[in-house]
């Protein structure tokens, strides 16, 4: 047996393993939020991006998803000059989950969108069952307004135009892990403001971004002191 | 063919073979889920992610690895640093971050 072959074998892969991990995301400590799972539902939609990344979205998003919530509606839209019979369909997806749950939590991951506009549509008394509504586009806080009073109870969004596609990641495996929506936005843009950090020492192009970043952390607009597996919420 | 490499190359080329059929199968996946004729129905992702990651993370780590055991065993040190260092680093940086997104989109990380 050759020992030293073996602990390099064995260790550098772990090493490295455990490198990426501390440079990305270490595991969320926490529950799953399985309490009352079966009282609510998520309304997931993803604007038409590159295959890769709808793809990569719905793969890292719905496992998450479905252990938090009952059913998850999720829509992709496929084609931007044709936007029309998926907004349709999200729009009687969330009217069927409104119906059906007693709370229904909204995540919007689209470039800068006016989804709201669909939710107007929907009678108030239903309206009135959504709770979070996070909003991935770029500028999208400015409808905090709007989506509050359509009945949201609280709204997550960015100020400014950046990639929100780190800070989604840090804040969802957050918030299904059981933390309160205002600590999962706050370690969410503390993450995304190392991992941009990270990114721009390794890549000095990127420093760009790091600074777009920088103005658009996330916001939380109305009550974000809940859980998502909070009872009654 | 494979078996007609040197034994010191072999297992290299294995883990880079399956890191490129890993990463090709969750893109082509992508593709034929998302991409302009979609040919699988939505809700495969997860799925299809998993194995193209299994495949490019833990398989490939695990030939690298392999191949990292033989190299440090029956070579002379002053040819296995620099060949881990040239070739199994960068082998295994992909296959770590591929695990690292295997074990998120499974739930365990």
């Amino acid at each position: 047996m050759h020992t030293r072959a073996l602990l390099v074998a064995i260790f550098l892969p772990v090493l490295l393993l455990l490198g990426v991990a501390l440079t990305l995301d270490l595991p969320v400590g926490g529950k799953t939020e399985v309490e009352g799972r079966n009282t609510r539902a998520a309304v997931a939609v993803r604007d038409p991006v590159h295959p890769l990344e709808e793809m990569g979205t719905w793969a890292f998003c719905m496992p998450l998803l479905k252990r938090s919530y009952e059913k998850v509606y999720a829509f992709t839209e496929t084609d931007r000059k044709n936007r029309q019979p998926v907004l349709e369909q999200f729009q009687s997806g969330l009217v069927e989950a409104l119906q059906r749950f007693d709370t229904v939590d909204l995540y919007l991951m689209a470039h800068t969108n006016s989804y709201h506009g669909w939710v107007e549509e929907i009678e108030p008394e239903l309206r009135a069952k959504i709770r979070l509504v996070y909003n991935s586009g770029c500028w999208c806080a400015r409808q905090n307004d709007i989506w509050l009073k359509l009945g949201a109870r609280c709204y997550v969004a960015h100020p400014e135009a950046a990639s929100h596609a780190a800070f989604f990641v840090y804040f969802l495996r957050r918030l299904t892990a059981g933390y309160s929506v205002e600590r999962a936005v706050s370690e969410a843009n503390h993450n995304a403001d190392q991992f941009f950090a990270r990114l721009a020492a390794l890549v000095p192009s990127t420093s760009r971004d790091r600074n777009a970043w920088h103005h658009s952390r996330g916001q939380v607009f109305g009550e974000g002191n809940f859980k998502i597996g909070a009872l009654g919420s | 063919m494979i078996q007609r490499l040197p034994s010191g190359v072999r297992f290299p080329v294995l883990a880079l073979l399956a890191e490129l059929i890993g990463l090709g199968f969750f893109g082509l996946s992508a593709f034929l889920i998302h991409g302009s004729a979609p040919f699988l129905p939505y809700g495969m992702e997860g799925p299809l992610s998993l194995v193209g990651l299994a495949c490019s993370g833990v398989l490939a780590g695990i030939l690298a690895a392999i191949g990292l055991y033989q190299l440090h065993a029956y070579r002379p040190m002053w040819l296995a640093v620099p060949v881990t260092l040239l070739i199994y680093l960068p082998i295994l940086a992909v296959a770590a971050v591929s695990t690292w997104l295997f074990l998120v989109f499974l739930g365990v990380a």
